[in-house]
């Protein structure tokens, strides 16, 4: 382990930050099958952790968070282990080339190049796919039936390519072929942004014909796998600071089940609204930290007190998207408990 | 003949003459065999004592009423031998658990209806229908579950930060010792993920199921005992999907 490395000293004011923010996350990936991370990174280096320690800190409480939320998931009849597995796959390859393209633009344009390509992929990523699936989630707000298969999953599903696989728990039979693009594209925006879900969800809904519930749970599956990777990965190079995983996972967990157990209280809609009003906010706070980038590339050049307060817009609209998250969770499985509540007490009446 | 079955369980006493009478009346109905199990290793009926009959008044009462009924009694608990018997007997459309038998879903197939027979108290608004006694039983179950693993999740994340200079030598040395910060992280999920599913149980947060609905009782002959309550309960195990 290089000297530079250093561990911080943990305080109370940390430990309790480290603890809400990691029940948060786990309460949007219980619900979502994805997110906290990005926060969480960021989070972590604003008590002064370096970056790769915060990373590999970070992927060491994801796997056991997931694998957690997948079981508890899994009891609700929503993972199809199946489809989770063969996705961890190609998931796998997805994130061994992201890795390579970053430490190629690492190379290339240094720390700062590495930074721009980063918030660059998170702006257009997730304010194309976040609006895709807010629009969608405002559409079938109004429908009252069973929910419909996109379109497009409707016709990939149409072409007989063998091998033809049969996912019993999605209820969809699709070639394998067209669940390999998902589940790479899913690792790779695993390894350039930390959330490989917002391409891993929605592409199980739209590509291949998931439901929401099945998709969100899924992506548990995939999750778990990738962050066990990962995890060993850095564990080898010694990069874990097991004290800031523990932390996390003692409030991650207790939000991860939480999460899980909101999916049986909300319609289909609630997870895509939820996680498309995630992805817009994060899209926003990301490109407020655009211009640090761009100035320390000289693209640019600005007041350092400009470029200070777009990095705390940037971060607190973060923390803001996973608190916005977890308010619509929480407040929807309220609800949902009080219309039953009011139910059962008329039948009694 | 393949008939159609329909099983009443009951515990090793007698069965209830109410259970009896719905059993009987339903299989008339449904057209179907009534196959009587006592299952031998219950808990006593935890219900105020009713009218009961014999096996041999039992199926005098069916035969009157033109029903076929045959009698077997199981032994072992309700958790294996409900398994097999829906797996064993063919046609099995309908379960009937005698008063004070609490069934699980988990021990029943998703697709086999149970009716529970209950006479002597409200339904509860929410959730799993138990007697008094049995739902006090769970929710000491889940306390001291809650406990136990509360008290295991202190005392790992206590024994791992009261060490915490020793773990980090080991933990951060890289190579082969990156077992255990996984193997850690791994056992902790495992022992405070429990915890924490525990903790939302106790406090009465658990995933929404498919509602049950109160359904009248079936009427019997004039002058026989009715049944003051029936639920009627459609086992369901997956949900949102």
């Amino acid at each position: 382990m290089p000297e530079t490395l250093q561990f911080i000293d943990l305080n109370v004011i940390s430990v309790t930050f480290l603890f809400i923010v990691g029940f948060i996350g786990g309460l949007v990936s219980g619900f979502i099958g994805s997110g906290g991370a990005f926060v969480l990174t960021p989070g972590m280096m604003s008590l002064g952790v370096p970056g790769t320690i915060a990373v590999a800190s970070n992927m060491c409480h994801k796997f056991p968070k997931a694998l957690v939320g997948a079981y508890k998931r899994y009891k609700y009849g929503q993972v199809d282990i199946k489809l989770g597995l063969i996705m961890s796959v190609s998931a796998t390859a997805g994130v061994q080339v992201g890795i390579r393209l970053q430490h190629l633009i690492l190379d290339k344009w240094g720390q700062a190049g590495s930074n721009l390509y980063v918030s660059v992929a998170f702006v257009t990523i997730l304010t194309f796919i976040g609006g895709f699936v807010f629009r969608d989630a405002l559409k079938s707000k109004n429908n009252t039936g069973e929910p419909k298969t996109a379109a497009l999953a409707k016709r990939l599903q149409a072409i007989e390519l063998p091998p033809m696989i049969q996912f019993k728990r999605a209820n969809l039979r699709i070639s394998l072929w067209f669940t390999i693009p998902v589940g790479f594209a899913t690792g790779l925006l695993a390894a350039t942004i930390a959330v490989g879900g917002f391409i891993g969800v929605p592409g199980m809904i739209y590509a291949l014909g998931a439901t929401s519930f099945v998709a969100s749970a899924t992506e548990l599956v995939v999750a778990f796998a990738m962050g066990f990777g990962g995890s060993v990965n850095w564990a080898i190079h010694g990069m874990v600071d097991i004290r800031l995983t523990l932390i996390i996972l003692a409030g991650s967990l207790l939000g991860v089940q939480l999460g899980a157990i909101g999916t049986t209280y909300v319609k289909e809609h609630t997870i895509k609204l939820v996680m498309s009003s995630i992805m817009l906010i994060v899209a926003v706070s990301r490109g407020f930290a655009l211009p640090t980038y761009l100035v320390q590339l000289e693209v640019i050049s600005l007041n350092p007190s400009i470029t200070s307060l777009c990095d705390k817009i940037s971060f607190a609209s973060m923390c803001f998207a996973l608190s916005l998250g977890a308010v619509i969770i929480l407040g929807s499985m309220w609800k949902a408990k009080r219309s039953e509540r009011k139910a059962v007490a008329q039948n009694n009446a | 003949m393949n008939v159609p079955k329909l099983m009443v369980i009951g515990t090793s006493e007698p069965f209830s003459q109410g259970v009896a009478d719905y059993a009987i009346a339903l299989a008339q109905r449904m057209r179907c065999e009534i196959l009587a199990i006592h299952l031998s290793d219950t808990p006593l009926r935890l219900t105020v004592p009713l009218p009961s009959l014999s096996d041999a008044q039992f199926t005098t009462l069916a035969l009157d009423a033109g029903v076929s009924l045959s009698h077997r009694t199981q032994t072992g608990p309700m958790k294996r031998c409900l398994p097999m018997l829906c797996k064993t007997i063919k046609r099995l459309s309908l379960i009937v658990a005698d008063a004070g038998l609490c069934v699980e879903q988990r021990h029943i197939h998703p697709t086999i209806p149970v009716v529970e027979f209950c006479t002597d108290f409200k339904p509860k608004p929410e959730g799993a229908h138990m007697t008094p006694t049995k739902e006090a039983k769970k929710r000491d179950g889940i306390v001291f579950k809650t406990v136990v693993t509360g008290i295991m999740s202190v005392s790992l994340y206590a024994i791992l930060f009261m060490n915490v200079e020793t773990v980090m030598l080991w933990f951060t040395k890289g190579g082969g010792y990156a077992a255990l910060p996984i193997l850690t992280a791994l056992l902790f999920s495992l022992v405070h993920g429990a915890f924490t599913g525990n903790i939302w149980s106790l406090l009465g947060v658990d995933a929404k199921t498919s509602p049950s609905s109160t359904v009248k009782p079936v009427t019997t002959d004039e002058g026989k005992a009715k049944p003051f309550f029936l639920r009627f309960n459609v086992m369901k195990p997956k949900v949102n999907v």
